[in-house]
């Protein structure tokens, strides 16, 4: 299980709670079911709500705009379409979207392209537990800052 | 192949395999095949595509697949759950792979990596046609997990 998950879910710049005490609701892209399963688990733990999760870029685009989710996290390498197009699919129309690339690779230009396009953070793959803060705070910045 | 190109792949193995395990693995020696003909069990082959191109093939067994998914997903996942255990050893090899790839890619190559494949089965023959394998075997606590290495520039 995941460390002290009940402290982070206390801390308002780690957990999953909007300032009105509301949950961020929350579009999982990823086309590992075992990494979406993490994830979820991670993020539901300190107070996220999931309200969907897809497997490719393309569902990603068509789901972003049914569920207006106010995070997503997304991974790059997938079937069909990558996360890089998709997030430049979504931003194109929403952009105002809120995403986080969640993902094994994490070479600069790869990372500076994304933030090029609109993606508010970067997380690295696998979920070390000493990393669990910083990507806590991570998804919470993406998901509440200005 | 050049040491260079192929050191990425082993420190990416390490390194993820001790967030995982807990523990470093150290590496066993090196042996350089023109084909796999039996493996441990599970293979997880992926392709690298770009400046370079090649495969990494990390060859595992049942008991190890079964370690390695709760350690990822840090639940006791049932046996019978396929689904779930082929998706985190896919996982497994695209957090590897895309560390090693990274890294190579600061250094200049422009790399991108196939989604995985998994092959499962100890009585399998895989042959590189246009060049050999170089085998290296990290020594883990739960065993010895094969790294099965060819790149070339292209």
């Amino acid at each position: 299980m995941f460390p002290d998950l009940d402290k982070f879910a206390k801390d308002f710049k780690t957990n999953g709670l909007k300032k009105d005490g509301s949950k961020i609701k929350v579009l999982l892209v990823d086309d590992a079911i075992a990494f979406r399963r993490l994830v979820k688990r991670l993020m539901e733990g300190v107070g996220y709500e999931i309200i969907g999760e897809v497997g490719d870029g393309t569902a990603a685009v068509a789901q972003y705009t049914q569920l207006l989710p106010d995070l997503v996290t997304m991974d790059i390498t997938m079937h069909e379409m990558s996360g890089t197009t998709a997030v430049d699919a979504i931003r194109r129309n929403h952009p105002d979207a809120r995403i986080v690339m969640v993902t094994s690779l994490g070479n600069k230009d790869l990372v500076q392209k994304c933030i090029k396009l609109g993606a508010k953070g970067y997380v690295l793959k696998p979920i070390a537990d000493d990393q669990i803060p910083k990507i806590l705070e991570t998804l919470k910045k993406a998901a509440v800052e200005d | 192949m050049d040491k260079d190109q192929i050191i990425p792949f082993v420190n990416a193995s390490s390194e993820i395999l001790t967030e995982l395990l807990k523990e470093k693995p150290i590496p066993g020696q090196v042996n350089v095949v023109d084909r796999i003909n039996k493996t441990q069990g599970l293979l997880i082959i992926i392709g690298i595509t770009g400046g370079l191109s090649g495969r990494i093939i990390i060859d595992i067994t049942f008991e190890q697949v079964y370690q390695l998914t709760n350690a990822i997903l840090r639940e006791e996942v049932a046996h019978d759950n396929l689904e779930l255990i082929e998706s985190a050893i896919g996982e497994l090899g695209n957090m590897i792979t895309g560390r090693a790839v990274s890294d190579l890619n600061e250094m200049g190559y422009n790399l991108n990596i196939t989604p995985p494949t998994i092959v499962k089965g100890k009585e399998v023959e895989i042959m590189e046609l246009k060049q050999k394998m170089l085998v290296v075997p990290l020594k883990t606590n739960i065993g010895d997990i094969l790294l099965n290495l060819s790149v070339q520039k292209k």
